[in-house]
């Protein structure tokens, strides 16, 4: 699940991009406005944490804009003034969810795969595809109960594809989702995930659609 | 008298009384003359109609050779008494209850006499033709009662009507502070944490500057409430994020099964927890500003509080490969300041400049002169500040918008602050030739140049301070 971090004090912006990427986000990190403007343009991110204090503006200025733009990205503030007023605001502006600051970083990471699955339709916190059930929360992948190891590539990939079932996904979208900037994608491609995902899981799993990308067939 | 209503009622009250005491007195004084002028007319009357019944002397005499005789006069009332003597001294007829010693003298005309303890006042008419004259007197005693009884007349109503005064006067006054009674029960019953103007609608000329007094003072400290809760708000807003960067950093520290990752966050959190302490000690530094008594103010040498705080920043400097240069134009430069004032704001500049400057750069210390002022410079060669930022900057909790360094937006503040209680102000710019100058400028009384003696003397003083010191 790649993310986008909105964050500009130092220290913090530091903590929430480490501390994602170890709960098994891909995470990009921004500290300005500006910034996050064009990194939202580019990249098509499951969820955005956004801090409301920033340097050239207030975050709920960027929300609103993004949303009067049509743009429906799950966004958890990210605040310190952490009054009833100020999450009303931060809510009737178009934010999903809000975190008041100091925060636990698993709670960040729990609201954001909340917020993101339901983005996507999917209320359940564990994906079902046939007798595998993938849970994004304790990041694990079962076949009839019985535990199938996976890296975090492999499990973000499958997680992915899991999402929604029967879409096509090209392998630049898989790489998206994959890889933060930071990440050095390097030879670590989707395609070499993908082969160690079937030879764990069999051939019947993950389909190529030829000339599009991967998918799994709608159960 | 503690009591405005019993002030007032006894001020009116003591006019009133007076004014009515002097009425008294007048019209006592010209009742008596008016009672005087109207009894003197009757007694006038009274002898002309008695000299007008009487038949002449010898008649008198022949037909009543005895006074009881006389007794047919016409009766008048008992507060007149009538005599009727011939010319020649002989008492020819009296009213009842009429002295026998003669009432006059023999002249015509008023007169008054005392006659056996009593005062009479006397007119009387002498007539030639029938050689008989005519005394009709009143006794003074009856005419005070009279004019007594008049007074007591009027003083019965007078009473009464004093009270009824008092009464009004007193309901009076207390209506007429009416207006003021109700700024005082507005006041009383105020919630002490209502700020709110009095809200009264058309207040009485007088209190008016009561009110407008009281309004200001309230919308004042509504004011000073709202920036303090504003303050108080940023502060803690300004400790919530090192405290979620802290919080963040030890998840991470414990999540984390590499080495690597877990130093790197350790790291940050005592950065974290710097950062944190400077901020807590420059709220502390402002509060202690703000609230505290001024401090003694001395004669401080620049050069001396540069020494300490190079020492103090040593560390700072070294790591972030800054030099702090001090220029000779400090030297030999004093302050009028306290000396903990100084060093405060001289550490917050040394440290913005610090955090702002490229590695290997410097940061200069000097002093110039400009117009009557000087100006303690810190110059250093970092970006400087977008000319559009510069004057939000000395705000509090303010941090540029490219700044990413860990200063909390308070130091100006706090070095503004600290000037203005010593009534020198900070000057901020960018220089032409790149870098920013904060300048601390205060007037010329503040400021001295001391005598500087140099040679062999007073460097051994210095060595033997030094060894002293190290003893």
């Amino acid at each position: 699940m790649r993310i986008l971090v909105i964050e500009d004090d130092e220290i913090l912006f530091d903590a929430v991009r480490t501390g994602l990427v170890l709960e098994g986000f891909a995470v990009d990190a921004v500290e300005t406005i500006a910034d996050a403007r064009e990194a939202a343009a580019s990249v098509d991110y499951d969820a955005v944490v956004l801090d409301v204090g920033l340097p050239d503006g207030t975050g709920l200025d960027l929300l609103r804009e993004w949303r009067k733009a049509g743009r429906s990205v799950p966004v958890l503030l990210l605040t310190a003034r952490n009054s009833t007023r100020d999450r009303i605001e931060g809510l009737d502006s178009g934010g999903d969810d809000y975190l008041g600051k100091p925060f636990d970083l698993h709670e960040l990471a729990a609201r954001l795969r909340a917020i993101a699955r339901r983005a996507k339709g999917n209320a359940s916190p564990a994906l079902s595809w046939g007798d595998y059930t993938l849970d994004s929360a304790s990041r694990e992948l079962t076949r009839s109960g019985e535990a199938v190891a996976l890296s975090r590539r492999e499990f973000a990939l499958l997680e992915a594809l899991f999402e929604q079932p029967g879409r096509i996904f090209s392998r630049a979208q898989l790489e998206e989702r994959l890889y933060g900037w930071q990440d050095d994608i390097g030879s670590n491609t989707v395609e070499v995930h993908v082969h160690k995902l079937r030879s764990k899981l069999g051939r019947e799993v993950i389909q190529t659609v030829r000339g599009q990308g991967y998918k799994v067939a709608r159960p | 008298m503690r009591s405005l209503r019993v002030r007032l009622f006894v001020l009116l009250a003591a006019m009133t009384v007076l004014v009515w005491s002097s009425a008294a007195i007048w019209i006592y004084a010209s009742t008596r003359a008016d009672v005087q002028r109207v009894l003197d007319r009757r007694l006038v009357e009274a002898a002309g109609m008695v000299a007008s019944l009487a038949t002449d002397a010898e008649d008198l005499l022949v037909r009543r050779p005895n006074q009881s005789r006389l007794v047919p006069l016409p009766h008048y009332s008992r507060q007149l008494s009538c005599q009727i003597w011939t010319l020649d001294g002989r008492l020819v007829g009296r009213s009842s209850g009429a002295p026998s010693q003669p009432l006059a003298d023999g002249r015509s005309g008023f007169s008054e006499r005392v006659i056996s303890g009593e005062t009479w006042r006397v007119y009387t008419i002498a007539d030639p033709a029938r050689q008989i004259r005519v005394s009709v007197g009143d006794n003074l005693r009856v005419r005070q009662r009279l004019i007594g009884d008049l007074m007591l007349g009027l003083l019965a109503p007078a009473i009464a009507g004093g009270v009824a005064l008092a009464v009004l006067i007193w309901a009076a006054v207390g209506a007429g502070l009416a207006p003021l009674r109700e700024v005082a029960r507005l006041l009383a019953r105020r919630d002490p944490s209502d700020f709110s103007a009095l809200g009264i609608a058309r207040p009485t000329e007088e209190i008016r500057p009561l009110i407008a007094a009281i309004d200001s003072q309230f919308a004042r400290l509504e004011q000073l409430r709202a920036d303090e809760r504003h303050f108080i708000a940023s502060a803690a807003h300004e400790l919530q994020t090192p405290l979620a960067g802290l919080r963040a950093h030890a998840d991470i520290a414990s999540m984390t099964d590499d080495a690597a990752t877990r130093e790197k966050s350790l790291h940050s959190i005592r950065k974290s927890v710097d950062r944190t302490a400077r901020l807590v000690g420059q709220l502390l530094d402002l509060s202690r500003e703000e609230s505290g008594e001024p401090l003694p103010r001395q004669w401080v040498s620049v050069a001396a509080a540069m020494d300490g705080l190079s020492d103090e920043f040593s560390n700072d400097l070294r790591r972030a490969d800054v030099k702090l240069v001090a220029i000779d134009t400090v030297v030999d430069l004093d302050l009028h300041i306290a000396p903990a004032s100084l060093l405060l704001a001289l550490r917050n500049l040394i440290k913005n400049a610090i955090d702002h400057s490229p590695l290997g750069s410097a940061i200069e210390i000097s002093a110039e002169q400009r117009g009557d002022c000087v100006a303690l410079c810190v110059r250093d060669q970092g970006p400087g500040i977008p000319a559009d930022e510069l004057g939000k900057i000395r705000g509090r909790f303010v941090r540029g918008a490219r700044t990413r360094g860990p200063g909390s937006g308070l130091g100006l503040s706090i070095v503004e602050l600290v000037l203005s209680q010593i009534g020198g102000t900070l000057h901020l710019r960018n220089l032409a030739q790149g870098g920013f100058e904060a300048a601390i400028v205060v007037g010329p009384d503040l400021t001295r140049r001391r005598e500087i003696r140099l040679g062999a003397e007073s460097q051994a003083h210095t060595v033997s301070k030094g060894s002293q010191g190290s003893n």
